[in-house]
């Protein structure tokens, strides 16, 4: 598909598949964080 | 508010509102009124996907949220990331590669005339219906607040939204909301540093979240499969992504922000930047929620913020009886105030069974006191027919009018009508074009020259302007008429993605099977909204799933379809 193959200009993610990636990191990443707040501190 | 915060709310909305004229001059043709100059960079479509989304109510209610439900209601934007990853993988290489101005416009191209004009009716519907409420909401609270003539408030913030929005089309939209959104950070960010500034001395970081924690106010997220608890994981993530696939990759409003980027990687790059924002910002919203609550152990709080409902208490069930719950009130605050004041000492010198004791004690006081609240709450729904104090709305800027400096005052201010007229722009921009495009063009004038549509693009922009001005002005006799709308809006966004779903992905479904389908699983979705309980967040869900699943059961009966869709049309 060329839409997909266009480039991401980004220094570190090359392809798209890898913001996608970063992108869902960050979403776990905050998941986590929230889960974390709830154990400790209730 | 003072002379110095009236200087910093109008001259804000003022240079904000004349630079994006100034900016948009002399545009004239039709791409460039809708579309925008094609240049527009990914952060500024981040940014005004950011601003259409984010209201003046979503800035003045939230901390309230926080402070009354804590950070529960984050779990409503777990399914944001997933639902831009899909638009930005399917939905937008498709409306860039069309060069469609409208969404529904693609639903022409991939059905039929008819199911075109289905979507963009369910858009105008619930978007024209709810355009008010983005008007009427903050100004009902501000003026409630400051003391200021509602319907003055509605009229001039509602004339200056149309008259950059009919001037500068697109453009003008994205270029304010650049601005109104760094009002609206700068307004935030500087409340969030003057709370915690103003937190006790001697009150830690871990002190605060075990403060808060220990009320309850950080349970952020709840794996209950109750499917009638509003806020759950599973209602956020599963539900959530429908709701916010719905909103973000049919709704006209955010589709005309996105199209607009200079090349799909800026279109991309914007919904990624959202994505990856999206809870960040509104858990930090609910923070300053969650730190009010604890600011408010520490001083005492109004029985009720609403000043409306608390005057209304005094006027009609009899001073004795609101002194009675307001001392009441004042004297569990005090006694739960000295207790975690115990609780902190404890804490600080090591004796865990004295922290232990004092806050039960503390907890016990304090939920004396909400008792006393919800009496307060209840005489009033008893003595005025039902109404409810809505606290959540008054919170912050309760918190703002009485412990922030002037200039503060109006910064804050200032960027509650930021959001109101960011959002509120783009609601009008994307009810103009779609009028325009799939009605007026499409129906009306297939011959019409750019001139001629551009000239009723910003004629429609305008009259949709005025019904929410209109609407805006006699809300507060219908407050029931805003609940329904907002219930509308639920209940109509899964039966668009439907519509959307069929189209992208499944290439044998028709015009024919896929209209009749939207209508009874619309059908369908109504009769469960009157019968069942559910959270409302599962109801794009139940109505995405119905309309696919009947689409693929009528076109099976129907028989194969004489052409299947182009491979340019479907993902």
């Amino acid at each position: 598909m060329k839409s997909e193959t266009e480039e991401t200009g980004l220094p570190f993610f090359r392809s798209w598949k890898s913001v996608y990636l970063f992108v869902l990191g960050s979403f776990v990443f905050w998941v986590a964080l929230l889960i974390a707040l709830t154990k400790i501190f209730s | 508010m003072s002379a110095l915060d009236f200087v910093v709310l109008i001259g804000s909305m003022l240079g904000i509102a004349a630079y994006g004229i100034w900016r948009t001059r002399g545009h004239r043709d039709l791409n460039a009124y809708l579309h925008g100059d094609g240049q527009t960079p990914w952060f500024a479509i981040g940014l005004s996907v950011m601003a259409t989304q984010a209201s003046a109510i979503t800035f003045l209610s939230t901390p309230g949220q926080g402070y009354l439900g804590g950070l529960g209601f984050v779990q409503i934007y777990f399914g944001v990331p997933i639902a831009l990853i899909i638009i930005a993988i399917f939905f937008l290489p498709i409306f860039r590669r069309l060069n469609v101005y409208t969404a529904y416009e693609f639903l022409g191209r991939r059905f039929d005339g008819k199911t075109r004009l289905l979507g963009a009716a369910l858009f105008l519907v619930q978007r024209g219906l709810g355009a008010g409420l983005t008007i009427y909401a903050p100004a009902i609270v501000l003026t409630t607040v400051f003391g200021w003539p509602l319907d003055l408030t509605i009229i001039c913030s509602g004339l200056l939204v149309i008259i950059y929005t009919v001037a500068g089309g697109s453009d003008a939209v994205t270029v304010t909301q650049k601005y109104q959104i760094g009002i609206i950070f700068a307004g935030m960010v500087t409340a969030f540093c003057l709370l915690v500034a103003k937190l006790p001395a001697g009150l830690t970081l871990t002190d605060t979240l075990a403060l808060a924690g220990g009320f309850q106010k950080l349970n952020a997220v709840n794996f209950s499969t109750d499917i009638h608890e509003r806020y759950t994981f599973w209602s956020g993530l599963l539900g959530g992504t429908f709701l916010m696939l719905s909103y973000f990759g049919t709704d006209q409003s955010q589709v005309q922000r996105y199209i607009s980027g200079a090349s799909l990687r800026e279109g991309r790059l914007g919904l990624m930047f959202n994505a990856v924002c999206k809870i960040p910002m509104q858990f930090s919203i609910l923070l300053i929620g969650v730190l009010i609550f604890v600011f408010y152990q520490f001083e005492q709080p109004p029985l009720l913020f609403n000043p409306a409902s608390h005057q209304y208490l005094a006027q009609h069930v009899g001073s004795g009886q609101l002194e009675a719950l307001e001392s009441g009130f004042q004297k569990t605050h005090n006694q739960a105030r000295q207790q975690i004041e115990n609780w902190l000492d404890a804490r600080h010198s090591g004796d865990e069974t004295g922290a232990r004791t004092a806050f039960a004690a503390a907890a016990a006081a304090q939920q004396q006191g909400e008792t006393i609240r919800a009496q307060a709450e209840k005489t009033l729904s008893a003595a005025n027919s039902g109404t409810t104090a809505n606290d959540a709305d008054y919170v912050f800027i309760t918190f703002i009018l009485h412990q922030l400096p002037h200039g503060v005052i109006g910064l804050l201010v200032a960027a509650f009508f930021a959001a109101a007229l960011s959002s509120k722009s783009a609601e009008l921009n994307a009810l103009g074009s779609t009028t325009t495009i799939d009605f007026y063009r499409h129906l009306f004038k297939r011959d019409a020259t750019d001139a001629a549509c551009v000239a009723a693009s910003k004629w429609f922009t305008a009259f949709w302007g005025l019904v929410a001005i209109s609407f805006a002005l006699y809300a507060h006799l219908v407050e029931n008429l805003i609940q329904a709308v907002n219930i509308l809006g639920s209940i109509f966004y899964g039966v668009m993605l439907g519509l959307f779903v069929v189209a992208f992905f499944i290439r044998r479904v028709g015009g024919t099977a896929v209209f009749w389908s939207a209508l009874t699983a619309q059908a369908l979705v109504f009769a469960l909204y009157f019968n069942l309980t559910i959270s409302y967040l599962w109801y794009p869900l139940i109505g995405c799933a119905a309309c696919v699943l009947f689409s693929l059961m009528l076109q099976a009966a129907l028989g194969a379809t004489n052409k299947s869709a182009p491979a340019s049309l479907v993902s």
